[in-house]
C-alpha cells in the first residue's frame, strides 16, 4: 500500500515537473529568439538575461527527479555485477542512502539560502526579480529527488523479498 | 590530519563509491561535501552545496547545454541524417569504398546540426549499414566506419563536449569551436584516406556500385544546403560575436525546428521526445558539472591541484611527456567511467597542471577532445561500438576489428597535434584575436 502510494506520488510529481521543465526550455528558446529579433529591430526585450538564467535553473532542477527515475545519470555496475545477491542488496541500499543524505542536505541548504535571500530582499538588476523564488524551487526539486531515491531504495528492498 | 592527505583519501573514496554503483554526479557531490565539512565545518559545507548547485543550475552560460542538445535531438528525430547520407552517397557511391566515404561525409555534415556522438553513431548504424550490406560491403568496414564517425561530434562545432570543456576551464566557447575545426576536418580526411587505402589493399571489402548521373546528384544538394545554412548562421553568428553561446543554441534549435516542420519531417510526438531527451541529457551533464564544482572546491582547499602542479614541475621531464601521461590517464579513466563524465571529473585537476607547464588552453582542450574520441571506440567501455553492435546485431569482435584502422587515424591526429600545435591555435588566433 505504502509502496504503491510512493510509486504513484513520485511518478506524478516527477512527470509534472518534467512537463514544466520542458515548457521552460521551449520558453527560453523562444524568448532568446525574440530578443535577437528585437535587438536587430532596435528594441531588445529587457531582462532576457535574467529570465533565461532563472528559467535555466528551473529547467535543470525540475528535470532532476525525472532524470533520476529514468536512470539517466552516469553510473557503472562493474563491481555490482560481480557481487552475490546479499552484497549487491546492501550496496544498492547504501548508495541510495548516500543519495538521500546528499539531496536532503542540498534541499535544506537551498531553502535556507532562499530564506536569507528573501530576508535581504535581493533582486535582479533589470526586472527586480527576487532570487529566492529560484532557491525555493530548487530546494523543492531536491526534496522530490529525495522522494524518488526513497522509492528506489524501497524498490530494492521489495525486489529482494520477492 | 594533513589537508592533501584528506584530499587523497577523498579521491580514493570517490573511486570506491563509483565502483559501488552510485551515480558519479552524486558521488562527486558527496565526497566534495564530506571533505569540505572535514576541512572547514558542516554549516560551511551545507552552504557550499546550495551555492554551487544554485550557481550551476541558474547560470545563463550553462543554459547553452540543453539548447544545443535540443537542436541535435530535433535533427536526430527528424531523419535529417538520412537525407544527408543519401546526398553524399550520390557523389561518392561509385568510387572504391564509396558508401563508407559517404558515411564519413554525411556524418561530417550532420555534425553541423547535431553535437551528439552517440546519436550520430546510432543514426548511421541504422541508415548506412543496411545500404552497405545491400552492396556486399564487409561488415568489418561498415560497422567500423559507423562506430568511428560518431566521434567527429566531439571536435566539430557545435560540440557539446567542447562547450562543457570551455565552461569548466573558463575559456571562450567560440574560440574553442574554432580550435576544433581544423583537427576535426583533419580526422575526417584521415578517415577518408583510411577507407581508400584499406579498400585499395582489399578491394573485396567494398564492391563498386554504378555512378549516379550528375543531374540527380545536383538535385539532391538542397538536402545538405539548408542544414549547412543553419550551421553557418548559428556558429558563424557566435564566432562573429553577434550571438552569445546561449543565443546561438536558441537560434540553432529554432532554425532546425522551423526547417524540419516546414519540410514536414518532424511530428509532435518526435518533438516531445526531443524535448524530453534534451532535458534528461542536459540534466545529466549539469548534475556532473554541479558535482564536479563541489568536488573542485574541496580539491582546492585540500591543495591537491597546486601540489600536483608543483610536483610535476619538479619532475624535470619534458612537458609533452607529462601531457602524454595525462592522455593515458584519461584513456584509462574513460575505460571504466563514461568518457564525458571522466573528463568533467579529471579536467579541473589536470588543467591547472597543464597551464603551469605553459601549454595553450585551447591546445590542451583539443588534445583531451581527441583522447575522448579514442576513448569512445576503445574497449572495455566503447559506447559507440556498443551502440553499433546492438543496432547491427554484429559481434563485438567484428566491430572492434573494423574500428582498429580508424583508431590508428585518431592516434595519428594526436601525434600531429603534439608535433604541430598550430593546427589548433592558428584559426582562433587568426579570426578571434
Amino acid at each position: 500500500m505504502m509502496g504503491r502510494l510512493l510509486s504513484s506520488l513520485s511518478y506524478r510529481l516527477s512527470g509534472t515537473m518534467e512537463i514544466c521543465a520542458g515548457a521552460a526550455l521551449i520558453a527560453i528558446m523562444l524568448l532568446t529568439g525574440a530578443d535577437i529579433v528585437g535587438r536587430v529591430l532596435g528594441s531588445p526585450i529587457p531582462g532576457t538575461y535574467e529570465i533565461v538564467s532563472f528559467a535555466g535553473g528551473l529547467v535543470i532542477g525540475l528535470a532532476l527527479p525525472g532524470t533520476t527515475r529514468a536512470k539517466g545519470h552516469v553510473f557503472t555496475d562493474i563491481l555490482l555485477a560481480r557481487l552475490s545477491g546479499r552484497a549487491k542488496y546492501v550496496l544498492a541500499v547504501m548508495t541510495r542512502f548516500i543519495g538521500i543524505s546528499i539531496f536532503s542536505l542540498a534541499g535544506y541548504g537551498m531553502i535556507m539560502m532562499g530564506i536569507r535571500l528573501q530576508a535581504s530582499g535581493e533582486v535582479t538588476a533589470v526586472l527586480s526579480l527576487p532570487f529566492y523564488y529560484v532557491a525555493y524551487a530548487l530546494g523543492g526539486a531536491f526534496f522530490v529527488q529525495v522522494l524518488i531515491l526513497i522509492y528506489e531504495a524501497a524498490e530494492v528492498k521489495r525486489s529482494r523479498h520477492e | 590530519m594533513n589537508e592533501a592527505l584528506i584530499g587523497c583519501i577523498g579521491l580514493c573514496a570517490l573511486l570506491l563509491f563509483f565502483l559501488a554503483g552510485i551515480e558519479l554526479a552524486f558521488a562527486m557531490t558527496f565526497v566534495g561535501f564530506v571533505g569540505f565539512a572535514c576541512l572547514r565545518s558542516l554549516p560551511a559545507a551545507v552552504d557550499l552545496l546550495a551555492k554551487d548547485f544554485f550557481d550551476t543550475f541558474a547560470s545563463y552560460a550553462f543554459v547553452v547545454i540543453p539548447l544545443f542538445v535540443l537542436m541535435g535531438q530535433i535533427a536526430f528525430n527528424s531523419g535529417m541524417a538520412e537525407q544527408m547520407y543519401k546526398t553524399a552517397r550520390k557523389f561518392t557511391g561509385h568510387v572504391p569504398g564509396g558508401l563508407a566515404l559517404a558515411t564519413v561525409a554525411g556524418a561530417t555534415v550532420f555534425k553541423a546540426v547535431s553535437g551528439s556522438t552517440l546519436a550520430t553513431a546510432a543514426t548511421f548504424s541504422s541508415i548506412a549499414v543496411p545500404e552497405m550490406d545491400k552492396y556486399g560491403y564487409s561488415r568489418k568496414l561498415s560497422t567500423g566506419v559507423v562506430a568511428s564517425v560518431g566521434t567527429l561530434g566531439i571536435l566539430l562545432p557545435p560540440s557539446g563536449t567542447l562547450i562543457i570543456l570551455a565552461m569548466i576551464t573558463d575559456q571562450s566557447v567560440g574560440r574553442l569551436f574554432l580550435a576544433g575545426i581544423a583537427p576535426g576536418l583533419l580526422i575526417a580526411f584521415l578517415f577518408f584516406m583510411t577507407i581508400l587505402v584499406w579498400c585499395g589493399i582489399s578491394p573485396s571489402l567494398a564492391p563498386r556500385r554504378p555512378a549516379v548521373e550528375w543531374k540527380e546528384r545536383l538535385r539532391s544538394v538542397p538536402h545538405i544546403f539548408w542544414p549547412l545554412l543553419v550551421f553557418a548562421v548559428t556558429v558563424g553568428g557566435l564566432l562573429a560575436g553577434f550571438f552569445t553561446p546561449t543565443e546561438a543554441g536558441s537560434v540553432g534549435a529554432i532554425a532546425v525546428l522551423a526547417l524540419t516542420v516546414l519540410k514536414r519531417d518532424l511530428n509532435f510526438t518526435n518533438f516531445v521526445k526531443s524535448v524530453g531527451e534534451s532535458l534528461r541529457l542536459g540534466c545529466m551533464v549539469l548534475m556532473l558539472v554541479g558535482g564536479s564544482t563541489v568536488l573542485g572546491h574541496f580539491m582546492v582547499i585540500s591543495q591537491i591541484p597546486s601540489a600536483a602542479a608543483g610536483w610535476t614541475l619538479n619532475l624535470h621531464v619534458h612537458p609533452y611527456a607529462v601531457v602524454a601521461v595525462m592522455v593515458l590517464i584519461y584513456l584509462l579513466g574513460g575505460s571504466f567511467i563514461d568518457d564525458m563524465a571522466f573528463m568533467i571529473l579529471a579536467t579541473p585537476i589536470f588543467f591547472p597542471v597543464a597551464m603551469k607547464l605553459g601549454f595553450d588552453p585551447m591546445w590542451f582542450s583539443i588534445v583531451i577532445g581527441v583522447t575522448m574520441m579514442i576513448g569512445v571506440v576503445t574497449p572495455p567501455v566503447a559506447v559507440a561500438a556498443f551502440i553499433v553492435k546492438n543496432i547491427t546485431r554484429e559481434s563485438m569482435g567484428v566491430v572492434y576489428k573494423g574500428v582498429l584502422p580508424f583508431l590508428l587515424s585518431l592516434f595519428l591526429c594526436l601525434v600531429l597535434l603534439f608535433l604541430f600545435p598550430g593546427l589548433v591555435t592558428y584559426l582562433p588566433d587568426l579570426l578571434m584575436r
